[in-house]
């Protein structure tokens, strides 16, 4: 018998090979299927950090500057509430807040999370108005010690250009159903029965925003409702947050509220970064109609932004 | 089929495994090492000069594993050559293909993470903070890639030399062989629940991380002791 007979034959080992290689490789496919979120298992429970700066607008580019949406930090935090990984949330927040509207959506999302997961707010610089609106629902709120928290109230601006019209000689004329119904309009002065309205909406809203801020935060100083803003220590003594602290206070304080040990992971979720198509589709160089009118809950208010 | 071919393949084989083995030992010296070292604070004047001295022995010693680790593969990507022309058999000769093919791809795919990695790192800067951003996530799959990669190849060379232990009917050789399969299967499995695991688990971890070096050790070890007396085996039938 020659000694290529003695050993096995080329079948039985390409036969012993793929066995050997199934076995490497199934472990390695089913750790690729156990990081997608969905699945549980013991030793993965984590932290996440979810940081929110900038102006709160569903715009990309709005009155207010260039910013990241609303909506993806709606959608980070629905991320966060699906993954059944994620045991507590740490809202790491550096915003002066923003529209009324988007502000409000953020808090609700944020709401919604609060009901099934631990989350903690931590103002890292800015926490005021509608960013501080967004975080109230959350079970604890910490704050840098040179945090500027609160702010807490609605405002609009409306800046009217009839006068510089005039001057260059441009005319407009407004065909409306309603007396109202060109409120807010920069081409002409606003009459008292518009000021009536644009009170009125400015109040509801800042209602809507002081009850808010008394369910989840239950007594607070009267100045609260001035609103201004607060470094961190009068926020504490104000009763606007719980803690002054860190970041790694927040983080500590989340595994604490929600069970997790000492050492468990912490995991920043972050929003997609934005495409630089629009660089070059000319998006950013065309002509832009922003709202004339906006309710804004921010602080401290925006200076005349001019876009290209 | 040649003889002088078969003896050449043992006798480079046997060569690889050995310096296998002195690559293996240093390499566990070295795990060990780090180990005891983890957690002894130094007074602070001495911190600049034996950081230096620490930082020149690994840097040499690193070096010196990795140059082992090389010519380890060359000879033994050489001596399945000899064999594949020695014993004739086709299995040996892929062995030696996907011996040279499958660690390239692997190291070349750990290299190409490693470097987006670091341009991801420099992009995102340095972490100030205890998170791991998610991003970073996905360059320890490519890791783990190209780890499956070269341990599929070291696989094949486990079943060959599994094969050649009934070739040159060996029965040290064929024990060899299993415990070097084994070995192969334990550190890819090792890297599997590496990414598992979190931090509560990282001493187990690591002392999987060992036994999986001690496993590789003695395997290679056994390898060369049985190419040894193969080749010895060989030389004399070729010499009657």
């Amino acid at each position: 018998m020659s000694a290529k007979e003695k050993g096995l034959s080329e079948k039985k080992l390409l036969l012993i090979t793929v066995i050997l290689v199934a076995i490497i490789v199934i472990p390695v496919i089913a750790l690729l299927v156990i990081k997608v979120p969905g699945l549980k298992l013991p030793g993965i429970e984590k932290v996440a950090v979810i940081k929110v700066t900038g102006v709160l607008t569903f715009e990309e580019y709005s009155l207010l500057g260039s910013t990241i949406s609303a909506r993806d930090y709606i959608e980070l935090i629905k991320q966060a509430k699906d993954d059944p990984t994620i045991k507590a949330v740490v809202l790491r927040v550096d915003s002066p807040g923003g529209d009324a509207a988007a502000s409000e959506a953020l808090y609700y999302a944020v709401k919604e999370l609060a009901e099934e997961k631990t989350v903690v707010a931590y103002i890292e610089g800015l926490g005021a108005s509608g960013a501080y609106e967004m975080i109230l629902p959350s079970h604890y709120v910490i704050a840098g010690e040179s945090s500027i928290v609160g702010a807490v109230g609605v405002y609009s601006t409306i800046i009217t250009m009839k006068e510089l019209m005039e001057k260059l000689g441009v005319k407009v004329y407004v065909y409306k159903s309603g007396k109202l119904k060109d409120l807010g309009s920069p081409y002409r002065e606003p009459t008292e029965e518009d000021e009536e309205v644009l009170r009125e909406i400015v109040e509801d809203m800042f209602e809507t925003f002081k009850s808010r801020v008394l369910e989840h935060r239950g007594e607070v100083s009267d100045e609260v409702f001035t609103g201004r803003p607060f470094t961190a220590k009068r926020a504490l003594e104000a009763g606007l947050i719980d803690q002054i602290g860190t970041l790694e206070d927040a983080i500590k304080k989340a595994k604490e509220l929600s069970g997790l040990p000492e050492d468990a992971p912490v995991e920043e979720l972050e929003p997609t970064p934005p495409s630089l198509f629009p660089l070059f589709g000319g998006t950013t160089w065309g002509i832009r109609v922003v709202p004339g009118y906006q309710v804004l809950a921010i602080w401290p208010p925006p200076a005349v932004v001019v876009q290209g | 089929m040649s003889e002088r071919d078969k003896i050449d393949g043992l006798k480079n084989l046997g060569r690889g495994f050995l310096l296998l083995v002195v690559a293996s030992a240093l390499s566990l010296v070295m795990t060990l090492t780090s180990q005891m070292m983890v957690g002894q604070v130094r007074p602070t004047p001495t911190i600049p000069r034996t950081l230096l001295v620490q930082v020149l022995v690994i840097g040499f010693l690193g070096f010196l594993l990795l140059i082992l680790y090389i010519v380890s593969w060359i000879l033994r990507i050489i001596g399945w050559g000899g064999i594949c022309r020695g014993v004739g058999k086709k299995f040996y000769c892929y062995t030696r293909i996907l011996l040279i093919v499958l660690p390239v791809l692997g190291v070349a795919i750990m290299i190409g993470a490693a470097m987006l990695m670091a341009m991801e790192i420099f992009t995102l800067g340095v972490p100030t903070t205890p998170i791991k951003p998610k991003g970073l996530e996905k360059w320890g799959g490519f890791f783990l890639l190209g780890a499956v990669l070269i341990t599929v190849a070291f696989l094949v060379e486990g079943v060959a030399l599994l094969d050649s232990s009934y070739v040159f009917a060996s029965k040290l050789l064929r024990n060899g062989a299993f415990l070097y399969i084994a070995a192969q299967v334990f550190s890819i499995l090792t890297g599997v629940i590496n990414q598992l695991l979190a931090a509560p688990l990282e001493v187990a971890t690591t002392a999987l991380n060992v036994a999986g070096q001690i496993l590789g050790l003695v395997s290679a070890l056994i390898v060369y002791w049985a190419l040894r007396g193969v080749l010895s085996v060989e030389r004399e039938g070729e010499g009657a």
